[in-house]
């Protein structure tokens, strides 16, 4: 048995409110996280009320952008926006609590952003495997739909 | 008025197990404002899930850190097993919560000896720790390492255990209870440990609410937030289960609810082991996380809730994976009770939260 939980994609304009709503009605701030997607950087917020994990997603945070800080209504969340700073380049403003880059001391910057050989294999490999199955799809959506005009033609022969 | 001056504490000091600084900003002996600093022990480990597949990366979150490793190995592989519809084995979650529960035992006794090393008892450290020894015989016993044990796979574990094993961890827990309670009778009764604990540290239970804080540091506030209560994994099959919990918030409340953890995990190990049923332990997993796909999981660590992400991509390599440790989560509850402290105190309070940074960076 696994603990109950949602995903859920939101536009970021609407993190701020979708945070104090959950705030207000007594959620407890888990954690924030990053991924750094094809495109831009996916942030994911989770809140717990009575056993249910609430993530929602803002998908492809461009690099410029200005994400709002949840540290005024969840105190205990600036080490990850702190460290969503520092491993991934996230431009968190209003922070209570800010490290300034300061956070982790990292040789390499943005760390988690950069792009292995490996990892751009990982994504090529997955992209390959995409494409090879919605052909297949495609293939076969087509073979349905030839087949059932085939079959229409034989019965209207029959029934003349 | 008082000067005010910046003392800094860490991250090189006797009483902290691992690498913190706090900028303590002091005006005569009391502690006026703490700023928290982590960082030097980042390893950069879940980038390694680039190059290691989602059954080698189970290595890795065991070595996040030496006290934790089984909890995190189980919490990785639930989450890549919710991630994947992998159903396991019912002696499977019997196992992973008998040497998890086991791991908590450990990690309590352990820091039970660090705080009294912290308040200057260093019998009782190391009558702790002379304890501590036999539990970790038992790991050794039953997956043959003491600290890493390299036991769990995704889909479940990678070996059995003996009826005779069980039965002799069994006896070995029944001893170590008489002992432990002599040692419990020293942290709780003790006059010269109780001045050094009780009113020193407190923090509300609105303050444990507010900053999110979680495990023993949260209990002893009295915000009961222990996962084990949801019945996640192997837990649901316990008879009862109620958490812990103190009301006066100070370190003392801390270290009874520690104390009373390590014999309430007793008690869990024995009804698991006597309820064990037969069957295999693990499950073949073929095939790799769906693109796209996301679970999370947390589990109830020694020190609290450990929150785990992973996303897939399509290849046997997952695309994120993510674990938010407790430690992370009651860094902010820690400066807050260390506000208004003695300089003296200072120790025992940043101890009693049990903090473990090389979980917190990772």
């Amino acid at each position: 048995m696994a603990i109950e939980q949602e995903f859920k994609d939101i536009e970021l304009d609407a993190l701020l409110t979708l945070a104090t709503e959950r705030y207000e009605a007594g959620w407890r701030g888990v954690q924030m996280l990053c991924v750094a997607a094809d495109e831009g950087i996916d942030l994911i917020y989770t809140f717990e009320k009575d056993g249910f994990y609430c993530n929602l997603r803002v998908p492809s945070i461009p690099k410029e952008a200005e994400v709002p800080s949840l540290q005024g209504m969840f105190f205990g969340l600036f080490p990850f926006e702190n460290e969503a700073h520092d491993l991934f380049g996230v431009n968190i403003v209003d922070m209570a609590l800010d490290f300034e880059g300061a956070f982790y001391d990292v040789a390499v910057s943005e760390p988690m952003t950069v792009i292995s050989p490996e990892k751009k294999a990982q994504r090529e490999k997955a992209a390959k495997l995409a494409k090879a199955q919605a052909a297949k799809a495609a293939r076969e959506a087509a073979a349905a739909g030839e087949g059932a005009p085939a079959g229409q033609a034989a019965e209207k022969k029959e029934g003349e | 008025m008082s000067k005010q001056t910046v003392i800094p504490f860490g991250p090189q000091h006797p009483v902290l197990p691992e690498p913190l600084h706090l900028d303590l900003v002091v005006e005569d002996e009391t502690v006026i404002e703490a700023v928290p600093q982590i960082g030097f022990v980042h390893r950069g480990l879940e980038k390694l899930t680039e190059t290691k597949d989602y059954n080698q990366f189970v290595y890795i979150a065991e070595r996040i850190c030496g006290i934790c490793a089984f909890g995190h190995s189980m919490g990785y592989a639930e989450t890549v097993e919710r991630l994947m519809g992998v159903e396991l084995p019912k002696r499977a979650e019997y196992l992973r919560v008998i040497l998890h529960e086991l791991s908590r035992v450990h990690s309590h006794i352990l820091w039970m000896g660090l705080a009294a090393d912290a308040f200057g008892f260093e019998s009782l450290f190391m009558h702790c720790w002379r304890l501590r020894e036999r539990v970790l015989d038992c790991f050794e016993m039953m997956t043959g390492g003491r600290v890493i044990f390299s036991s769990v796979v995704v889909g479940g574990m990678v070996r059995d255990q003996s009826a005779s094993t069980l039965e002799h961890l069994l006896s070995t827990l029944e001893g170590i209870k008489d002992e432990y309670a002599q040692l419990c009778n020293s942290f709780l009764k003790d006059k010269s440990v109780r001045n050094r604990l009780v009113g020193v540290g407190t923090i509300s239970h609105e303050d444990a609410v507010k900053y999110g804080m979680v495990g023993p540091f949260a209990r002893g506030s009295a915000v009961n937030n222990d996962i084990r209560c949801l019945g996640n994994g192997g837990y649901r099959y316990l008879s009862d289960f109620q958490a812990i919990t103190s009301t006066d918030g100070d370190c003392f409340a801390r270290v009874e609810v520690r104390a009373k953890e390590v014999l309430q995990s007793i008690d869990i190990i024995e009804e698991m082991v006597k309820g064990i049923p037969e069957g295999d332990v693990a499950v073949p997993v073929k095939g790799m996380p769906a693109a796209g796909a996301m679970a999370c999981n947390a589990v109830e660590q020694p020190r609290g809730e450990c929150y785990y992400f992973a996303q897939g991509n399509g290849t046997k390599y997952l695309e994120r994976m993510r674990m938010r440790t407790p430690t992370s989560m009651n860094l902010a509850g820690m400066a807050t009770a260390l506000a208004g402290c003695d300089i003296a105190d200072v120790n025992m309070i940043v101890l009693t939260i049990d903090p473990c940074i090389s979980c917190t960076e990772r």
